[in-house]
């Protein structure tokens, strides 16, 4: 087998005229690419610059701009400017990681080689994909990108947050709002309920003759007594919630009659909002590291994954055992990933990890609720650990409420300005 | 408030206190029960040093 240095060396006069030319390569000692420039991915490039600067990080992202789902509900509510959920990546490129705007389209995971298009690929040692979620349109009759125009999914921020949210304005008052709710597992378990929770409210607030009905695949759901408590509370007849065992399962829509189909009959909307069935990102289908499920198993002690050696998964598409799809877990997974990569480069053994998430979710301008829990590996899977973790109490005092919704606000400055910059 | 470059012996007595319950908190008691003495020592080591 070669030994490192031979590889590197390898690596260096494999490089050609169509790669992507990098500044300050040759004092690199080695070569990583993350794809992907969400919360996992942008978190994970800084993480590793931070860890160990003579690792040579490329950002392969296809947007100029992120447009963060967390908080993205308050926009849909009309609280929140969408322009507030908008993160550059100068920060980034400043620090000296390369950021390309680019698609990743194929991984050779043989030759180590990520290509971008026709003229451009990226040589790697390790490579790390946060691709988030597709949404899966196949699994959803009658569903699909011409579809979302009509009924939007709002599931990944930006136009189809703001189309949405123009809906809701256009709506009537006495309209029927419903939102469809998926299986598990999808991004953000609390979300559907915290978008309803806001939507409710600007009903509420400015529209008090209308109806909002949430159509749910599933019979419980992340945080589902405090959410409950505060729907019987604040949005008695207006937020009507049906579960599974209650005929709530949509199996398919009808963007012509904005029509939600169940196996127990029709609903037809004003305004409707599909969230889908999703799967990993599709690079993450392409590498080869997801499995059928449409997901990717990992190693919880460095990311890697199951299927594929040299490749990393972290973030929403990958199957992190206990640990929700969330911004908070995909920026602790890019920690943990990152110096694991840094230490596998440096001929070091992984450390083992103990992992945090906390969900804040918004039932109501100040008031707010969470949902956390601390992991840590156990017999190949991220746990929890026990006696850790839980929700807000079902009995916590307005003052609690509002201080949890002071604290959502602080993470989201926080959590942003650590990925972003 | 930035919580960079605490006191170490100050931070850890806070998160021990957060553990036990004898400091009130919305999340900290939540987050800290899953962390063990040494590992409260160690996150108190590493804010310390942050600038």
């Amino acid at each position: 087998m070669l030994d490192r240095r031979a590889m590197l060396a390898a690596t260096a006069t494999a490089l050609a005229a169509p790669f992507v030319p990098r500044a300050g390569s040759a004092q690199s000692i080695a070569r990583v690419v993350i794809v992907g420039g969400g919360f996992g991915g942008a978190s994970a490039a800084r993480a590793l610059r931070k860890a160990d600067p003579r690792i040579d990080v490329t950002l392969v992202e296809a947007n100029p701009v992120f447009t963060s789902c967390p908080f993205s509900n308050e926009v849909i509510a009309g609280l929140r400017d969408i322009s507030g959920q908008r993160f550059g990546y100068g920060a980034i490129a400043e620090s000296g990681i390369h950021v390309v705007q680019s698609i990743a389209t194929a991984v050779d995971p043989v030759a180590k080689v990520v290509t971008l298009d026709a003229t451009t690929s990226l040589r790697y040692d390790r490579l790390i994909l946060s691709p988030g979620i597709d949404i899966a349109y196949d699994l959803m009759e009658g569903y699909g990108e011409a579809a979302a125009e009509i009924l939007p999914h709002a599931w990944k921020a930006g136009s189809q947050t703001t189309l949405l949210r123009r809906q809701l304005e256009a709506m009537a008052d006495g309209g029927t709002v419903i939102i469809s709710a998926p299986a598990n597992p999808y991004r953000c378990p609390p979300g559907p309920y915290e978008r309803a929770s806001l939507i409710a409210h600007y009903l509420k607030t400015t529209k008090p003759k209308s109806k909002l009905l949430l159509l749910d695949a599933k019979d419980a759901f992340s945080k589902q007594k405090l959410f409950m408590n505060a729907w019987a509370k604040l949005y008695p007849g207006l937020l009507e919630w049906v579960s599974l065992s209650d005929g709530g399962k949509v199996i398919g829509v009808h963007p012509a009659t904005k029509t939600f189909e169940t196996e127990f009959g029709a609903h037809a909307a004003d305004v409707g909002n599909v969230i889908p069935p999703q799967r990993a990102g599709k690079i993450a289908i392409v590498a080869g590291v997801a499995d059928k499920s449409g997901w990717c198993p990992i190693d919880p002690v460095t990311f890697e994954s199951r299927l594929l050696p040299g490749i990393h998964v972290i973030g929403d598409a990958a199957i992190a055992g206990a640990m929700p799809k969330s911004a908070f877990a995909a920026n602790a997974q890019a920690k943990v990933c990152a110096l694991a990569v840094s230490r596998l480069l440096g001929g070091m053994p992984p450390a083992d990890p103990l992992l945090v998430n906390t969900c804040y979710s918004l039932v109501a301008p100040g008031y707010g609720i969470s949902v956390a829990g601390v992991y840590r590996p156990r017999n190949g899977l991220l746990t929890d650990v026990e006696g850790a973790g839980g929700m807000s109490p079902i009995d916590a005092t307005p003052e609690t409420r509002a201080t949890e919704a002071e604290y959502a606000d602080a993470w989201f400055r926080t959590i942003t300005a650590e990925a972003f910059g | 408030m930035p919580i960079n470059g605490i006191d170490a012996a100050a931070m850890s007595a806070s998160l021990e206190a957060f553990r036990s319950g004898e400091r009130p908190s919305t999340l900290m008691g939540r987050l800290m029960k899953g962390f063990s003495h040494d590992e409260i020592q160690a996150i108190a080591a590493w804010v310390a040093a942050q600038r």
